[in-house]
């Protein structure tokens, strides 16, 4: 890294693109369908970077995260439901998610990555068959309709056009924050407890902790991102909270990039196009998808955000170095 | 109260769905303690041992030990062609980019199990007639013999193989500690290939015993996967004869509680038992986790 405050300014400047890239595409596509579309890629970007932030930072797998997504619609739209105004059932949702990650991850997180993992998915199946089982309380597979729209005192958001507001306003602040925390310093503890544990620990970093902290995270961003969905969609099921959508949203973050919280951006985009592209796949669909986590994990493991940032950096020594032959430096 | 004969039919079901994932549990322990990852693809090999033993024997007609025998072999070879992709000692995977990897050939089987053997449950017919055995009052079905004597023959033949041969020790030992083995000359390459062979055709066999008792679909593998690695857990990851006590545990405990709990929750209690094993045992029941 040359000079501390580069990397600050670069991230500057990609909340700037972000954020103007939020309103041109707002621009163009007003009342087009699509604009549904897009308020869901906001809502995916905001349970992305949660995963990113996961996998990122501290090297730790979810292939349980629909769950937690799950959890926040279901709890949302049970409160709302009860009368709760929207905001406090988002918040207690969010709050829902959280704790119980925690309760997940207080035993887990002492033990290696892979018991997270696998515990992960334990959680995602249990959630599934509850929200399938529990009919007096879930309404069984055929899922709840109804949701009212989200509401933020007295002010409704009714159409589509003002949730793509509301998702990419959210989303935009879930990036800011990831981006913060990746360069703060719990960001580079847990940075440096996924390349090392044990020496990790001798710098006195409470590894446990540092774990349980971004997977509670992690999980908020998703039943966060969950309590918004149910909003958006107005009805929910649990078919949309099962194993393939947890593995659809860790593909979304594999592909988008897990080297920085703006590959969720990415991600959530290739995940809303994704119906588009696996429909003409029809029955290879699966085919296609295992065959990408196995690609992306041996030969891109920093996705496309991190493709993007290898073109960066191979021009940037190319304009300082002119001339062929000249020692190339790794990046960073 | 339940009376005995019901409970003794529990127990029987039990311990022949525990010997199906004390063989899954015996291939999860043996990649890990060799290659030390988790293998989410275990269960697509008893997937495939099924229901190439079902398209051979039931529909081409082929003799049944001649199927049984050409599904292990198609198993193994899937296995080491997977191993050798991707999976390979010198690729140095992480254990998580390793886990990701068998999750997306787990994505591959199953996609290629649905369009060359179709969306239906299959099923075979059992080995020895439909008849069940009587003892005392409890039926037992004839195939439950056929799977636990199953379980019974690859232990003792692992056993043996770790016991007596040179392949088997330097498995061991690089189970022990790979950098060791490679010290003394063992070639780890060689040994994490046939460590990964050898559960492969494990899991097929699995599926191949299973399959008369219970339909066979194409989407089933990654739950048995999980099962088994809830066994493998159960009697302490990388340990042979805790994976089979872990199975057989697992297969009781789990039939004991459709019985007697909750049917319709059978798997969310599965999985709870895992969470709370991992939690209070995560050495297992029985010891301490290897690694």
């Amino acid at each position: 890294m040359s000079g501390a405050r580069k990397p600050e300014r670069i991230t500057h400047v990609l909340l700037a693109v972000f954020a103007a890239a939020i309103v041109i595409a707002f621009a163009v596509f007003k009342g087009h369908y699509l604009i549904s579309a897009f308020a869901l890629g906001g809502i995916y970007t905001i349970a992305i970077v949660g995963l990113v932030l996961l996998t990122g930072l501290s090297g730790q797998y979810s292939l349980g995260h629909a769950a937690f997504f799950g959890v926040g619609a279901y709890a949302s739209a049970l409160l709302v439901g009860a009368q709760w105004p929207p905001l406090a059932a988002c918040l207690a949702a969010t709050a829902l998610s959280t704790i119980l990650a925690v309760l997940i991850g207080i035993p887990l997180l002492r033990l290696r990555g892979y018991v997270l993992a696998v515990a992960t998915l334990a959680f995602g199946l249990i959630t599934f068959s509850l929200l399938n089982g529990w009919r007096s309380l879930t309404l069984g597979p055929s899922g709840m309709g109804n949701i009212p729209p989200f509401s933020i005192a007295g002010f409704t958001f009714a159409d589509d056009a003002a949730d793509y507001w509301l998702a990419w306003g959210a989303a935009f602040f879930c990036v800011w924050a990831g981006a913060n925390l990746w360069r703060s310093r719990m960001g580079q503890a847990m940075l440096a407890v996924k390349r090392d544990e044990q020496a990790a620990a001798a710098l006195a970093i409470n590894v446990a902790a540092t774990k349980l902290k971004i997977f509670a995270l992690s999980a908020a961003f998703a039943g966060f991102a969950g309590s918004i969905y149910a909003h958006h969609v107005h009805f929910i099921a649990p078919e949309r909270f099962g194993m393939i959508p947890s593995f659809e949203l860790l593909l979304a973050a594999l592909l988008g990039g897990i080297g920085t919280p703006f590959g969720a951006i990415l991600g959530a985009l290739l995940l809303i196009a994704l119906p588009d592209i696996v429909v003409s796949l029809r029955d290879y669909k699966v085919i296609a998808y295992g065959v990408v986590f196995i690609l992306v994990s041996l030969y891109f493991p920093h996705g496309l955000a991190g493709m993007i940032q290898d073109v960066f950096a191979w021009a940037r020594r190319a304009r300082r170095s002119p001339g062929p032959g000249t020692s190339a430096a790794p990046a960073s | 109260m339940p009376d005995l004969t019901q409970f003794a039919q529990v127990v029987a079901a039990g311990l022949t769905s525990g010997s199906i994932y004390a063989l899954v549990a015996l291939g999860f322990s043996l990649v890990f303690a060799v290659g030390g990852f988790l293998n989410l693809a275990q269960g697509e090999f008893v997937i495939i041992g099924g229901l190439i033993t079902i398209a051979l024997f039931e529909g081409l007609g082929v003799p049944l030990p001649l199927a049984a025998a050409a599904a292990v072999v198609v198993a193994v070879v899937l296995g080491v062609v997977l191993q050798q992709l991707t999976l390979s000692p010198e690729r140095q995977l992480s254990p998580d980019a390793a886990l990701i990897v068998t999750l997306g050939a787990a994505f591959v089987a199953r996609g290629g199990a649905m369009i060359m053997f179709g969306k239906d449950p299959q099923a075979l017919s059992s080995f020895s007639g439909e008849r069940p055995l009587h003892v005392g009052n409890v039926a037992i079905a004839t195939q439950s013999l056929w799977i636990a004597g199953t379980l019974a023959v690859a232990s003792a033949a692992l056993w043996l193989f770790f016991k007596k041969t040179y392949a088997g020790k330097a498995m061991m030992a690089c189970a022990q500690s790979p950098t060791g083995a490679r010290l003394v000359g063992i070639n780890l390459r060689h040994i994490a290939l046939l460590s990964f062979a050898t559960s492969a055709g494990l899991g097929a066999l699995a599926g191949i015993v299973v399959a008369p008792l219970t339909f066979v679909s194409y989407d089933d593998g990654l739950a048995i996967a999980i099962k088994g690695f809830i066994a493998a857990v159960i009697g302490g990851l990388g340990s042979f004869p805790g994976a089979v006590a872990g199975g057989l545990f697992l297969g009781l405990a789990e039939n004991l509680g459709a019985a007697f709990i909750s049917s319709q929750y059978k798997d969310a209690l599965a999985f709870l038992g895992l969470l709370l094993l991992l939690l209070f045992r995560p050495g297992g029941l029985f010891g301490a986790a290897r690694r």
